[in-house]
């Protein structure tokens, strides 16, 4: 069954581009948006992976599903 | 599942950048340009963006990927225009920011409606990018 993947984009009063990665199921969705990190310049802030991603990472058993950033 | 990724934003494509400076409705010029400063001077650029009286110049980083920077007499744009500077810079940035989310995401495949795209008073914007897989 196809998947779909959604991004949320979001660029502040200053052009600082936010996104947020959804509906990709497994913890394989933290590479998703790296094309677009890489066209915006690459050089990223931060990467917070939000309580979602730690309910069904923990719910998939994924190891590594409570450390923060990469 | 999902996360952020605050990402800052750096020019890494002429294309979007014209396109931002053709929707604020300011001539984009690409090649070997003769940019306009305050006073009379003058600076050689590999690209600019007509703002008035004055230019922005468009200088190639030397760096191994392809990136600019905006160079300008920003107070002088920013006096011709009666708003501050960072104003000025702000809304070229987050104008090609967008032209530049929009261009890369569809270059994945993904589907953005332009006209669901939000913009708030702050100058802030929002959209979805989606894609089957």
């Amino acid at each position: 069954m196809a998947d779909q993947k959604k991004l949320r984009v979001t660029i502040d009063p200053h052009g600082k581009v936010t996104v947020k990665v959804e509906c990709v199921p497994g913890a394989s969705c933290t590479g998703t948006s790296e094309f677009l990190e890489r066209a915006m310049g690459g050089v990223r802030h931060d990467r917070t992976l939000t309580a979602e991603y730690y309910e069904t990472a923990a719910a998939h058993g994924v190891a590594g599903a409570n450390e923060s950033g990469e | 599942m999902s996360h952020f990724t605050t990402v800052e934003t750096e020019i890494t494509s002429l294309t979007a950048l014209a396109a931002a400076a053709a929707k604020l409705g300011k001539p984009f010029e690409q090649g070997e340009v003769d940019v306009r400063g305050w006073h009379g001077n003058r600076m050689r650029a590999q690209a600019k963006i007509d703002m008035g009286s004055y230019d922005v110049a468009i200088v190639r980083e030397k760096r191994p990927e392809e990136r600019y920077k905006m160079v300008a007499d920003w107070w002088a744009i920013g006096m011709e225009q009666g708003r501050q500077s960072d104003e000025v810079i702000a809304e070229l940035t987050r104008e090609y920011a967008l032209e530049r989310v929009v261009e890369s995401c569809e270059a994945e495949g993904y589907v953005i409606d332009r006209n669901e795209i939000a913009i708030h008073a702050d100058g802030s914007m929002e959209l979805v990018a989606s894609k089957w897989e």
